[in-house]
C-alpha cells in the first residue's frame, strides 16, 4: 500500500516539477515589465534574453540529458574554450597561430572533431573503464583548460574565419541565427527525450541501470553515446560563444558549469538521474537569463549583483520545494 | 712543499673562481598572478626578454591562476631556490603580505609590480596609477562628449584593486567635473562574454554615447556588439559611440589607428618589465635607490604603506600619438 502511494507521488512530483518554474517566470516577467525600463520589448526578449542564453541553453540541454541518464559531464566548460581555440589556433596567421589554410568548412569540422574526440575519451573512461564520472570529467576539465592555456599562451585570438562567426553574423526574421538554433535544439531535444525509444532508454538508464540492462538495453553503448553527444554540444556552445564575441579567449566558458547545473536543477532535473524534462530545463535557462537581463537593465549597485543573483536562484529552489510548502501549509502549484 | 703546493693550488682556484663568480648573473624569480590575462602574458614575456638583455638569470615564472593561496605556495617554492631577488605581481595586495614576509625572512629582496601590498619589507613597488588612468579616461571622455550624454563603464572584477581604482577614478571624476553625463556601471569579472552581454543589453535598450572599457581586452566583443547595432562607425560620424579604453593593447591601437576607438590609456608594460629587472639587480647588489625624480619620467616616493614606490607614467593614446614606438602595444 505504502509503496504504491509513494510511487504515485514520485510520478506526480516529476510532472509538477516540470511546471514549477512557470509561475515564478510569470511573476518575474510581469514585475519586470511593469518596473524595469526597456524590459518589455520584442528586441530585448528575443535578442537579449534568448540571445544571451544561447550558450547556456545548449550546454543545459546536453547536461540535462546526461544527468537524466545518471551521469555528469563537468568537462563541457573546457570544451567550450578548447574546441574553437584549436580551430582558431590552427588557422590564425597571427600570434601563436599556425596559419594553416584549412578553409571555412575545415574550421567547423575541427571544432566538432575536437568535441567528438573529447566526448569519446570521456565515454571510454566512464562506460568501458567504469571510472567515476565526476572525478574523470573533473580531471578532464582541468586538463583541457590547461591545454587551452598552453596552446594559446593565454592570448585572445580574433580575426576568426567567417564560418566561425556565421551564427552571430546573420539574422533570420529579426533574430540572430543562434537564437533559432537554441529554440530548434530545445524542441528537438524535448521530442527526442519524450517520444523516441532512445529517450526512454536514457530515462531507464538513469532511473535504474541494472534494470535497464536486464531489459536488454545496451547501457555501455548508451553511456558512450551520451558523452559523445555532450562533447559535440559543448563544441557547438563554444562555436556560438565565439560567434558572439568575434574571438576566442583563453578563459571563455570558465565557471559556466556552475550556471549550467543551477539552470538544470532549478528546472527540475534530478542530480540522481532518471528524473526531469527538457521543458523543465528550458524553464531554468529562461529564468536565469531573465534575471541576468533584469540585473543589467536595473541600476543595482555593481557590488550587489552577484548576491542578488544568488538570492534569486535560492528563492526559486525554495519556491519549488514540496517540503517547504507542506511546512508553511501553502497550496501546491498545480502542474 | 706539499703544504705550499696545496696553498698555491688553493690560491689558483680562488683566482680562477673569483672572476667567474663576479660574472655569474643574479638569479631572479618571478611569481606571476594569472597567465590568462593578456596584460600578464605581455608582462611575463617582456620580463623574460629584459632578464636576457640585463644579464639576469630568470627562473621559470610561476602562474598562480588568479588564486592568492596558490601564489603563496608558488613563492614558498621559489624561495627554496634562494634567488638573488624576487619579482611579484600579486593576485591581491593584502593576501600577498605573508608571502613577502616569508621572502624577507629568507633575505630575498622583493620587487612588486602592478599592485601596492599593504605590508612587508619591499625594495620597490613598480606600478602605474590606476586611479589616475580612470581620471585620464574621464577627462578625455568628458571632453569628447561635450560634457553631456550617457556612458557605460564596463568594470573589471570588483575584487581587484586595480579594477576598483579604474572605476573609482573614472566615476568620481565624472561626478565632479561632468555632472551632466550619466554613468552606468556594469561589472564583468574580466569576462569577455559578460562584458559583451552587458553592452548588448544597454546599447539595444537605451541611449548610449560612450563606453569606458576597463580593459582593451574586451575590444573584440565590444566591436561585435556595436557592429550589430550599426554603431561601429568612425570617430566623428553620426552614431559613433565614444570609446575610451585602458591597457593600450595591439587591438586597441589598431582600432585607434583605423578611427573606430577614440583613445586608450596605455599601461607602461615595457617599463614595468625593464624596471622590475633593473630594481631586482640593484636590490640584489644592495645598492640604495634614492627618492625623487628618476631618469625615466617618474617619481620615486614612499607610498601610504611605507614602501618605496616608482609610479610610472601611463600615457593617453589618441590618433595623434598611436604610432609612438615606445607604446608596448606597438612591440
Amino acid at each position: 500500500m505504502t509503496t504504491i502511494v509513494t510511487t504515485g507521488r514520485e510520478r506526480g512530483v516529476t510532472d509538477f516539477r516540470d511546471m514549477v518554474l512557470l509561475p515564478v517566470i510569470a511573476i518575474v516577467f510581469v514585475l519586470a515589465s511593469l518596473f524595469v525600463p526597456y524590459f518589455f520589448s520584442a528586441n530585448n526578449i528575443i535578442n537579449n534574453i534568448l540571445g544571451n542564453s544561447a550558450v547556456l541553453g545548449i550546454l543545459v540541454i546536453a547536461q540535462a540529458i546526461i544527468l537524466i541518464g545518471g551521469y555528469f559531464d563537468l568537462s563541457m566548460q573546457s570544451v567550450v574554450a578548447l574546441a574553437p581555440m584549436i580551430a582558431a589556433w590552427l588557422i590564425s596567421p597571427i600570434g601563436s597561430g599556425l596559419g594553416l589554410a584549412l578553409g571555412d568548412v575545415g574550421a567547423i569540422l575541427i571544432v566538432f572533431a575536437v568535441g567528438g574526440i573529447i566526448g569519446t575519451a570521456n565515454g571510454f573512461f566512464v562506460a568501458i573503464l567504469k571510472l567515476n564520472p565526476f572525478i574523470v570529467t573533473l580531471a578532464q576539465l582541468i586538463l583541457l583548460q590547461g591545454f587551452v592555456l598552453g596552446i594559446s599562451s593565454g592570448m585572445t585570438i580574433s580575426n576568426l574565419p567567417s564560418s566561425m562567426t556565421f551564427l552571430g553574423d546573420h539574422r533570420l526574421l529579426g533574430a540572430k541565427l543562434y537564437v533559432w538554433l537554441l529554440i530548434g535544439a530545445f524542441v528537438f531535444a524535448a521530442w527526442f527525450m519524450g517520444k523516441t525509444a532512445t529517450g526512454r532508454h536514457i530515462y531507464a538508464l538513469g532511473g535504474n541501470a541494472a534494470a535497464a540492462r536486464a531489459n536488454g538495453i545496451n547501457t555501455s553503448r548508451l553511456t558512450f553515446g551520451l558523452y559523445i553527444f555532450g562533447g559535440l554540444m559543448a563544441a557547438l556552445a563554444g562555436l556560438v560563444l565565439s560567434s558572439r564575441i568575434a574571438s576566442v579567449t583563453a578563459t571563455q566558458g570558465n565557471n559556466i558549469i556552475f550556471t549550467v547545473f543551477a539552470a538544470a536543477v532549478i528546472g527540475g532535473i534530478s542530480l540522481d538521474g532518471g528524473k526531469g524534462s527538457i521543458l523543465g530545463a528550458a524553464s531554468g535557462v529562461i529564468l536565469l537569463a531573465m534575471v541576468q537581463n533584469i540585473l543589467v537593465l536595473s541600476n543595482i549597485p555593481s557590488f550587489w549583483i552577484d548576491a542578488t543573483y544568488g538570492a534569486i536562484i535560492l528563492g526559486a529552489l525554495l519556491f519549488g520545494s514540496r517540503e517547504l510548502r507542506t511546512i508553511l501549509r501553502l497550496p501546491s502549484v498545480k502542474g | 712543499m706539499k703544504k705550499s703546493q696545496i696553498l698555491s693550488s688553493a690560491c689558483l682556484m680562488v683566482a680562477l673562481a673569483a672572476p667567474a663568480f663576479a660574472q655569474d648573473p643574479v638569479t631572479v624569480a618571478f611569481a606571476g598572478a594569472k597567465l590568462t590575462d593578456p596584460f600578464m602574458v605581455a608582462l611575463t614575456g617582456m620580463i623574460t626578454e629584459q632578464a636576457k638583455s640585463q644579464n639576469a638569470n630568470l627562473l621559470a615564472p610561476t602562474n598562480a591562476n588568479g588564486d592568492a593561496a596558490q601564489q603563496f605556495n608558488d613563492i614558498q617554492t621559489l624561495l627554496t631556490k634562494s634567488p638573488g631577488a624576487m619579482i611579484i605581481a600579486p593576485v591581491d595586495g593584502e593576501a600577498i603580505v605573508p608571502a613577502i614576509k616569508a621572502a624577507n625572512e629568507a633575505g630575498v629582496p622583493v620587487i612588486v609590480v602592478d599592485a601596492a601590498p599593504t605590508g612587508g619589507d619591499i625594495a620597490m613597488v613598480i606600478r602605474a596609477d590606476n586611479y589616475g588612468m580612470g581620471v585620464s579616461a574621464c577627462n578625455e571622455m568628458g571632453k569628447r562628449l561635450g560634457g553631456k550624454g550617457t556612458v557605460l563603464d564596463l568594470q573589471g572584477a570588483l575584487t581587484s584593486t586595480n579594477a576598483r581604482d579604474r572605476t573609482n577614478g573614472f566615476g568620481e571624476c565624472m561626478a565632479q567635473k561632468f555632472p551632466d553625463i550619466e554613468v552606468l556601471q556594469r561589472p564583468t569579472d574580466w569576462d569577455m562574454a559578460k562584458a559583451t552581454d552587458a553592452l548588448q543589453i544597454v546599447v539595444s535598450t537605451g541611449e548610449l554615447d560612450g563606453v569606458y572599457i576597463a580593459s582593451d581586452y574586451f575590444l573584440p566583443g565590444v566591436a561585435k556588439v556595436l557592429q550589430d547595432a550599426n554603431r561601429w562607425v568612425p570617430v566623428g560620424t553620426e552614431g559613433h559611440v565614444t570609446l575610451i579604453g585602458i591597457d593600450g593593447n595591439p587591438d586597441a591601437l589598431k582600432a585607434i589607428r583605423d578611427g573606430f576607438q577614440d583613445a586608450t590609456v596605455s599601461q607602461p608594460v615595457d617599463l614595468y618589465a625593464q624596471y622590475s629587472i633593473h630594481y631586482s639587480l640593484t636590490s640584489a647588489a644592495k645598492t640604495d635607490v634614492a627618492e625623487g625624480e628618476t631618469d625615466h619620467g617618474s617619481i620615486i616616493s614612499r607610498n601610504e604603506f611605507g614602501s618605496l614606490s616608482d609610479a610610472l607614467p601611463a600615457p593617453l593614446v589618441t590618433k595623434d600619438n598611436v604610432d609612438d614606438p615606445n607604446l608596448w602595444g606597438n612591440h
